[in-house]
């Protein structure tokens, strides 16, 4: 189990690769959002792929083949910690 | 089904963000283990499991590296006895694309180079029937789950194993302390010792002050209360001055008696002798004569008066610091005095203090042994161990084509 220290890091990591990056922390959000939708309906996961790569996140998706459950969970964490940051003023939006 | 090639920012953050995943949004592992079938609290077992503790093939994970990541279980699951994490890079594991034919459990044999008999789920269960038992309703259940999800069964298993060595883990450490008879002996001897000591210890006797110091202490006391006084000039007058005085007075005299012899001598050769004219020089010369002898005397005697005055002022300061001084001298030999009662009366706390001091020293500890109880997972290590085999072993059977 992650500690208390280990997601300060990593939101901190995250935060410094948004900037680096320029990404909009908004995409981050709603990609969060259709990937909560994914774990309600299944159904929707090839339109969250297709949403991450329109977002210039991933370059190539595969739509055969089963879930991965693990992109899906890190784009949820990944939108909760996002608006966590930008609720707190450490992420301008 | 998945992202086939990452951009910068998530080949880059996909492994932490899975490894913290779980924490910064609790519901996330049982909402994805209810999303592939799961209920209760295997739901969050299997969500965890799904999450795959932050490891990747399309993060660019090695596939060893997928699959110890698999095997300690994501978030739920600890370390998984019976699978060392170097048996993942074995040759005979990834290298061969092989696998014996048969059951599970043989393959299981044949990869970990243990003698588990085929059907390796009950064959290292027997290690601990009671956890086999409880288990023996679920394992079928459990290879059929990892038949139908192959992807997560290795995690989930080795949370299952993780499981049953958490629920075996010593809850409680028992230490025994016990004394040597002899130094119980001697330490209660001298608590007897310090009762008695206790009992025996009269107050403290302050040593009385001696002639010495209160001698001084009165003098220094009554001159202190004297003031500054005629007594005190009276001590610095000249005892000769009186002498001096009439010594001065007669030789004005002298001086006066020959003025006059001579002012007579000029009254007779001028034959004015017994005339008004002499009366009138002598009675001049006798006022000078007087004038002289008052001024002198009163002087001498003034001069005399202030010397002692100022001498008496003097002496009152030096007078008491000889007094402080031998006050002084006094409280230090009633001091000494004061010690040898000190020293009298701690001779038997001193005492006390060696022996109670010594028992207080540590022995040099050569010779000592220490042992510590050993807690074993056997069922913990036998499940996962044969459950994981069975798992490697399912993967490695030929697939029809």
């Amino acid at each position: 189990m992650a500690t208390a220290q280990e997601v300060a890091q990593t939101k901190q990591m995250v935060k410094e690769s948004i900037l680096e990056e320029g990404i909009n922390p908004n995409t981050l959000i709603q990609l969060g959002a259709m990937a909560q939708a994914v774990l309600q309906d299944t159904s929707k996961y090839p339109q969250f792929l297709q949403a991450v790569v329109d977002s210039g996140l991933a370059e190539e998706a595969d739509f055969t083949g089963d879930i991965d459950y693990q992109i899906v969970g890190v784009f949820v964490a990944v939108g909760v910690m996002v608006k966590q940051m930008m609720a707190s003023g450490e992420l301008g939006a | 089904m998945g992202l086939k090639k990452l951009g910068t920012w998530l080949k880059k953050n996909i492994k932490p963000i899975a490894t913290v995943a779980a924490v910064v949004f609790p519901p996330l592992a049982p909402a994805i283990g209810a999303a592939l079938g799961a209920t209760g609290a295997a739901a969050a077992v299997v969500g965890s499991a799904a999450l795959g503790a932050g490891a990747s093939v399309i993060a660019g994970d090695k596939p060893a590296d997928v699959l110890k990541s698999a095997a300690v279980g994501g978030a739920a699951a600890g370390v998984v006895n019976a699978v060392a994490p170097d048996f993942f890079t074995s040759s005979g594991l990834l290298g061969t694309s092989t696998a014996p034919a048969g059951a599970t459990g043989e393959a299981a044999t044949g990869l970990m180079g243990s003698t588990l008999p085929a059907g390796a789920g009950t064959g290292a269960a027997m290690a601990d029937t009671s956890i086999f038992d409880k288990l023996a309703g679920y394992g079928s259940g459990v290879l059929d789950f990892a038949k139908a999800n192959p992807s997560l069964a290795g995690s989930l298993l080795g949370a299952l194993g993780g499981a049953v060595s958490a629920a075996n883990a010593p809850k409680e450490t028992t230490t025994t302390t016990s004394i040597d008879p002899a130094i119980k002996a001697e330490y209660l001897a001298n608590l007897e010792r310090a009762k008695s000591t206790a009992a025996n210890l009269g107050p403290r006797e302050f040593a009385q002050p001696g002639a010495m110091y209160t001698e001084a202490e009165r003098n220094l006391y009554n001159l202190g209360m004297t003031p500054f006084g005629a007594a005190d000039i009276m001590e610095f007058y000249n005892p000769f001055e009186e002498q001096v005085v009439q010594g001065a007075l007669g030789d004005i005299e002298r001086s006066r008696q020959m003025q006059d012899v001579a002012d007579r001598a000029r009254a007779v050769q001028a034959r004015a002798f017994g005339g008004s004219r002499q009366g009138v020089q002598e009675a001049l010369t006798n006022e000078a004569a007087l004038r002289t002898a008052a001024t002198t005397a009163s002087g001498l005697r003034s001069a005399g008066f202030n010397t002692a005055a100022n001498l008496g002022l003097s002496a009152r300061p030096l007078n008491m610091s000889g007094l402080t001084t031998s006050l002084d001298l006094a409280s230090r030999r009633d001091a000494r005095r004061q010690a040898e009662l000190d020293a009298m009366r701690n001779a038997p706390l001193e005492r006390l203090a060696i022996t109670g001091g010594a028992l207080g020293l540590q022995p040099a500890n050569t010779g000592g042994t220490t042992s510590q109880p050993l807690y074993t997972s056997t069922a913990g290590s036998a499940l996962s161990g044969g459950l994981t085999g069975a798992y490697i072993g399912s993967l490695l059977q030929p697939k029809p084509v």
